[in-house]
């Protein structure tokens, strides 16, 4: 069976194909990608994942209680860091800025996440260790295609899942 | 009242000649040359009544302005008429008037353009149609035609954004009301699919990517038990598949990879749904490999395919036949993808029920019998590959 894997990316910078590649010829992962805050909390409501990888740049989506924290942003992905507030409302819900409509799912722990940004350690890696977040990789000019791949086994590392190496 | 003279009735026709040009020349002018075709085609059908109202004013307008070059002619007085007290007061009235029906003029040009604009075309349409659903529970056809011909017509990008959006609004009004059965979308997925494919203006990247939304948001409100195997989820998973294989066109895979997405969360949700799903996907994928250029889109419906398969075994039936279908277009499209085919059938090979080489049997029978023959073919050249080196090659 396919480990569920969903990987909260608005493409913005770094290309979908280029990286989604090796997850799908793997073969051993089911990808699906959610472009925005408002589409990833309804898939992961809808939906139990292996793992979770998330970009701290993202849009907000729909629902207007993140477009209003966006809008507070002024409308700037930069700046309004929505994926660390995502991360909070999930793992943090009591401390979150936004509350979400229904508790966060129970199966999404910390050891299921791992961070793919392009903000450095030294900006987000306080927020992260408070989420208790260890996977972590920055998105650098200088990475190898199968960074998202790598990721993902990083995350199933860490819950004891034996990575297939095969790829890598 | 002043004297009537040759001279001055020349110049009197001459001003009142240049006021119906400009009348009637300039705007239609202007409406010719600002406002799209299909902006004017809708809107001239759905304005009857806003035409009559300015035949009424621009008539009350030409006589206003008939009285008011009557009044103030341009014919100079002599030098030596005294003018009286009440001359003074002709000159009060005229330019009350002439301000009275430029004014006039103004405001119905106002409201003329306004029509004319394509997000109040479209606003006002889907208003139409939100009645219709409200009142009769169908949407009305003639708003929907409209609101269809200008999403074809529309440019990639924002005109088709407002006209998506439009049905998505109206797909969640009509399937939320406690009437829906999982039938009646037909009209509007079909209008999805013209907007972005139906004409010679295709829709951009962010169109697919908003149309995917779109579907997927109709393919989620269909997941409860009661709609299960409706219509209109079969319906969308048609259009998905067209899409998909439309968006390959663009260029960057990313439409193609949405659009697979949404087709598998059908068949997660549903299991219904599940062959209907795992057809669109060979579908796909069949035509990602077939232009040479779309591996990756291939790959992503072959992975999506394969969880699909696994998440009910022993493989048999459409499922299966779909799955190996698609893996003989891999192992006919070069060596690299002849060998990420044997991959996966190495990593599957116990799941098919009774064995791999009755199922790939099986499966040529379901591709001849559904008229692709070109998949048959390739399943019996897979099938003699492996039949010759019993089973997998290095298995």
């Amino acid at each position: 069976m396919k480990f569920r894997v969903l990987w909260i990316e608005d493409d913005a910078r770094f290309g979908l194909a280029q990286l989604a590649g090796p997850v799908y010829v793997h073969g051993g992962y089911d990808l699906v990608v959610a472009g925005d805050v408002s589409t990833a909390i309804a898939r992961l409501f809808r939906e139990r994942f292996d793992a979770v990888i998330v970009d701290i740049r993202l849009p907000p989506g729909d629902d207007s209680e993140w477009r209003k924290l966006y809008h507070k942003a002024g409308y700037d992905k930069i700046h309004a860091r929505l994926g660390l507030h995502l991360l909070g409302s999930l793992i943090r819900p009591s401390e979150a800025r936004v509350r979400l409509k229904r508790p966060p799912p129970a199966w999404l722990k910390p050891q299921l996440i791992g961070v793919f940004t392009v903000e450095s350690r030294k900006e987000i890696g306080e927020e992260l260790e408070q989420l208790g977040i260890q996977v972590y990789e920055q998105k650098r000019a200088d990475l190898p295609d199968t960074v998202l791949l790598q990721i993902i086994e990083m995350v199933l590392d860490q819950q004891g899942v034996p990575a297939n190496d095969t790829v890598r | 009242m002043f004297p009537f003279t040759e001279a001055w009735a020349a110049e009197y026709l001459g001003g009142v000649i240049s006021l119906l040009v400009f009348a009637l020349g300039i705007p239609t002018l202007i409406l010719q040359f600002a406002v799209p075709e299909e902006l004017r085609t809708v809107s001239s059908r759905r304005l009857k009544w806003l035409r009559r109202i300015s035949g009424v004013v621009s008539l009350i307008a030409a006589s206003a302005a008939l009285l008011f070059v009557w009044y103030i002619h341009p014919c100079s007085l002599p030098l030596d008429v005294i003018v009286p007290d009440s001359y003074t007061q002709y000159h009060v009235w005229p330019s009350v008037l002439v301000t009275v029906v430029v004014v006039v003029i103004l405001v119905v040009w106002f409201f003329q353009t306004e029509e004319y604009r394509r997000d109040v075309v479209i606003r006002s349409l889907q208003k139409r149609c939100v009645r219709s659903i409200r009142s009769r529970g169908i949407l009305a056809e003639r708003f929907l035609s409209d609101l269809i011909y200008l999403g074809q017509q529309g440019n990639a990008g924002r005109e088709k954004h407002q006209v998506l959006k439009a049905f998505d609004e109206l797909a969640a009004l009509l399937q939320d009301r406690p009437q829906y059965v999982g039938d009646g979308l037909a009209d509007l997925v079909y209008g999805i699919e013209t907007t972005m494919m139906g004409g010679e203006k295709t829709g951009e990247l962010g169109n697919f990517l908003q149309a995917a939304g779109v579907l997927e948001r109709i393919i989620l409100r269909l997941q409860k038990p009661e709609f299960s195997a409706a219509p209109d989820t079969a319906i969308v998973l048609w259009t998905l598949e067209r899409l998909g294989v439309a968006s390959l066109d663009l260029g960057p895979e990313r439409a193609a990879l949405a659009i697979l997405q949404v087709v598998a969360s059908a068949a997660e949700g549903q299991d219904e749904a599940r062959q209907f799903a795992s057809e669109r996907l060979f579908g796909i994928g069949r035509s990602a490999l077939t232009d040479g250029q779309h591996f990756l889109v291939a790959v992503a419906a072959l992975s999506k395919l394969e969880a699909l398969a696994e998440r009910r075994t022993p493989l048999r039936g459409e499922v299966a036949a779909d799955l190996l279908g698609l893996l003989a277009h891999f192992w006919a499209s070069g060596r690299t993808a002849r060998r990420h085919a044997k991959s996966v059938l190495e990593r599957m090979e116990e799941l098919f029920d009774p064995s791999l080489l009755d199922r790939i049997r099986a499966a040529i029978e379901h591709q001849y019998r559904t008229a692709k023959f070109d998949t048959a073919d390739k399943l019996g050249e897979m099938l003699e590959d492996l039949a010759r080196h019993d089973g997998l090659p290095g298995s």
